[in-house]
């Protein structure tokens, strides 16, 4: 039996040798595909993990992150009536954007403010990204930041392989206009660097409530630059997003006018050092400005309710962390710790009142996380952080601490993964203080709420199948409510639970399937938005054309008095490669306009949270 | 005959790395370049493609450049002025000595690219097999 096994196998191997030294176009189309850089960035301890390769979002002609995100099962994205793109879990009411964290390779794109700046970064043009990583029932420590149960980990493509340029312009049958470049080069004493420019003009449908036009359009321009050279890095961005307010933020949705003007700066020194110490210093500046007119009256707290309403916050980080993996004969134990600073200054003017406040917080948190190889087969980890919180006003010192347990064990094609996490999500300021708790009192009372998530996935994974299911039971003492009258409290404990089902067939390197549902439930039994949901995503490539089809579907709901009946996205793309460094593309998102839509209080019908568009899109390598 | 059996399917994991293709790729090339050599005599200057070059079979990797047929540079831009065949593993040596070296295999506009140059091949009086045809360029 085991010679036979060993001519099957030596069989095996010779045939593919042979084949793979017939057709050099294959050849270099799996060492490309082997060489992927999410197979060197990815970590599998980290959570459950869903990745967005290059060639992937290539194929989808994806602009902006918004294009990724439109795909994520639990969260899911919508949008507020202020036109914020923010995250909702099925059968749940949007969700504070705090748990969800974004980083631009080691960088939390945070916020003193609103404690995640997703809700800016969202829109973010991605072209200068290399691919996208989402961990779910995540803790953090691993990233060595604030806390979090979704990381999202954006990758910026390596100058040593890009050498050269690209640019590309984008056009829709709106008239929006999109144009982005970048440039990478390596000098022959090893320094690289990469610099990435965008604009754009989005134009998006305008609908009418009551004689008012309700504008949706946004305008933008970012950058981003880093160098390398003997394991320090120097990298830094800018985004600036400037959008109309869509429904605003008034009793019955009639807006005179209104505007979102968001912007965020930020730079971060990092080394690493050969012994596997890292060390970043980064400070980042966000403005962003707020202001709307409605006639129907705003709430504002304690200055009633308003025609004129203008917040404007000002956030100031500053971050130092060091951390040090030790590798031993049996895995891994990481030690790291951070000091961070954030500041805020806030300004309200609301008719004839004004208001202001400063405050900063002073966050030191250590950590540190053990994975543990029992066998080739089996890892255990372990992680603890504990945090300290210590404000300049009014707020007393916390102290919080993360801990989580997880266990992988591989069994041939199939991967068990279970994690326990007790965690914590901070409040940031915009929360504890309440915008529209005027004028600005701290909520004493304010808890920050204390998940614990109880997670259990299986794949399986043989030859072109790869099937993962998880489940999720998720506990939250103090969860954060709304209240009707816009202030927060803390729900003593609820729960909800969660499933989702992946599945992906790869018919050959060009070619594949990826499917996906999920479905969730809360506590109360209600139903506040899509109970069940799922996507089918298949890449083709012919010759020269490159094909995307993507489908969603999201189950209905009823909320604030509106029924919204079952939606379904289909979303293409098509590109044709006229050389290997030009091409021109297609991509017709919510192509038949029964897309996805949300409900808002107080407006008796639901609203389109995407367009229907048809974006026209031409790229060239130099 | 355990090990032997788990040593082949290791070499069949492995098959599916980065480095057992980029083996592939540099297998095809050599021979290419030396069908008739019985053993190819093969010097690099980065000492962490060695293992790779091992593995390929008449490929020899020495330590002295004069004893090499080919030079496979990937940060060296001064090399003895001898008349040794240069196939560029970076691509700013390919820029470097595009106007001597047979050819390349480097990253470049997020892909990897291979490329010969006709002149050159000549030079060497290299004839390349149909299937590699495709990728010989007349003039960078």
């Amino acid at each position: 039996m085991t010679k036979k096994l060993i001519l099957l196998i030596t069989l095996l191997y010779s045939a593919t040798l042979a084949l793979s030294s017939e057709n050099m176009d294959d050849l270099l189309q799996a060492f490309k595909s082997e060489s992927e850089l999410s197979k060197i960035t990815k970590s599998e301890s980290a959570g459950f993990l869903d990745i967005y390769t290059r060639e992937e979002l290539e194929k989808m002609q994806v602009r902006t992150l918004m294009d990724v995100l439109k795909l994520f099962t639990i969260p899911y994205i919508t949008r507020s009536s202020n036109n914020i793109n923010q995250f909702t879990k099925p059968t749940f009411p949007v969700m504070p954007p705090f748990a969800i964290r974004l980083y631009v390779n080691d960088h939390d794109m945070t916020s003193t403010s609103y404690g995640s700046a997703l809700m800016l970064w969202s829109d973010m043009p991605v072209e200068y990204i290399d691919h996208i990583e989402v961990y779910k029932s995540a803790s953090s420590v691993e990233f060595g930041n604030e806390p979090g149960s979704v990381i999202i980990k954006l990758y910026t493509k390596k100058p040593e392989r890009e050498e050269g340029g690209k640019v590309r312009v984008t056009a829709d049958q709106r008239g929006s206009t999109e144009a982005d470049l970048y440039y990478a080069h390596t000098t022959r004493d090893g320094l690289s660097y990469f610099f990435f420019a965008n604009a754009d003009n989005i134009k998006r449908k305008t609908y009418e409530n009551l004689g008012h036009e309700l504008d949706a359009d946004n305008h933008g321009q970012s950058f981003y630059a880093n160098i390398f050279k003997d394991g320090w890095r120097l990298e830094g961005g800018s985004y600036r997003k400037v959008k109309d307010t869509f429904l605003g933020l008034g009793r019955a949705y009639t807006p005179n006018d209104g505007e979102i003007d968001n912007r965020h700066n930020y730079i971060q020194l990092e080394k690493i050092y050969d012994n596997g110490l890292k060390i970043r210093a980064g400070y980042d500046h966000l403005d962003s400005y707020e202001e709307e007119s409605d006639d129907s009256k705003i709430a504002a707290g304690a200055a009633g309710y308003v025609t004129n309403y203008a917040l404007q916050l000002h956030d100031k980080i500053a971050s130092f962390i060091a951390e040090k993996s030790f590798t031993h004969t049996n895995g891994k134990l990481l030690v790291g710790g951070f000091y961070k600073y954030k500041g805020l200054e806030a300004e309200g003017e609301f008719d004839s009142y004004s208001t202001s406040f400063t405050n900063a917080l002073h966050l030191y948190s250590v950590y540190l996380e053990e994975s543990y190889n029992f066998n080739p087969t089996t890892t255990f980890i372990g992680s603890f952080k504990g945090d300290y919180y210590r404000y300049e006003k009014q707020i007393e010192a916390k102290k919080k601490h993360i801990m989580r347990a997880g266990l992988i064990k591989n069994y041939g094609p199939v991967q068990i993964k279970a994690f326990y996490t007790k965690t914590y999500y901070a409040v940031p300021f915009l929360y504890l203080y309440g915008p529209d708790n005027m004028p600005y009192k701290v909520n004493p009372k304010l808890k920050f709420p204390e998940p614990t998530l109880t997670s259990l996935g299986v794949r399986y994974k043989d030859g072109h199948h790869m099937l993962d299911t998880r489940i999720s039971l998720i506990t939250v003492k103090n969860k954060i409510l709304y209240k009707p009258d816009g202030t927060l409290f803390n729900y003593p404990k609820g729960w909800y639970h969660q499933y989702e089902l992946r599945y992906s067939y790869t018919f050959d390197r060009k070619n594949k399937l990826k499917m996906d549902i999920y479905m969730g439930e809360n506590t109360s039994g209600a139903t506040m938005s899509p109970k069940y949901g799922g996507h089918i995503e298949l890449f083709n490539s012919f010759d020269k054309i490159d094909l995307y089809n993507q489908f969603g579907y999201r189950s209905n709901y009823y909320y604030y008095g509106v029924n919204i009946d079952p939606t379904y996205d289909y979303t293409a793309s098509v590109k044709y490669h006229i050389t290997k460094d030009l091409s021109v593309g297609l991509r017709g998102e919510n192509i038949f306009g029964t897309g996805y839509r949300q409900s808002y209080a107080g407006l008796p019908y639901s609203m389109p949270i995407f367009d229907r568009k048809f974006w026209l899109n031409m790229e060239y390598l130099f | 005959m355990k090990k032997l059996l788990l040593f082949l399917m290791a070499a069949i994991f492995l098959s599916a790395s980065p480095v057992d293709k980029e083996r592939s790729i540099y297998r095809t090339i050599l021979n290419a370049i030396f069908p008739d050599k019985e053993v190819i005599h093969v010097w690099l200057d980065n000492p962490k493609k060695r293992a790779i070059f091992e593995k390929i079979k008449r490929v020899e990797v020495v330590n002295d450049h004069k004893r090499a047929d080919i030079l496979i540079l990937y940060n060296s831009f001064d090399v003895p002025a001898d008349n040794k065949i240069i196939f560029a593993d970076g691509y700013l040596v390919f820029e470097h000595f595009k106007n001597r070296l047979v050819g390349g295999f480097y990253w470049q506009k997020g892909r990897p690219n291979l490329v010969f140059i006709k002149k050159n091949l000549k030079d060497h009086n290299i004839s390349l097999p149909p299937t590699l045809k495709e990728y010989i360029e007349d003039d960078m």
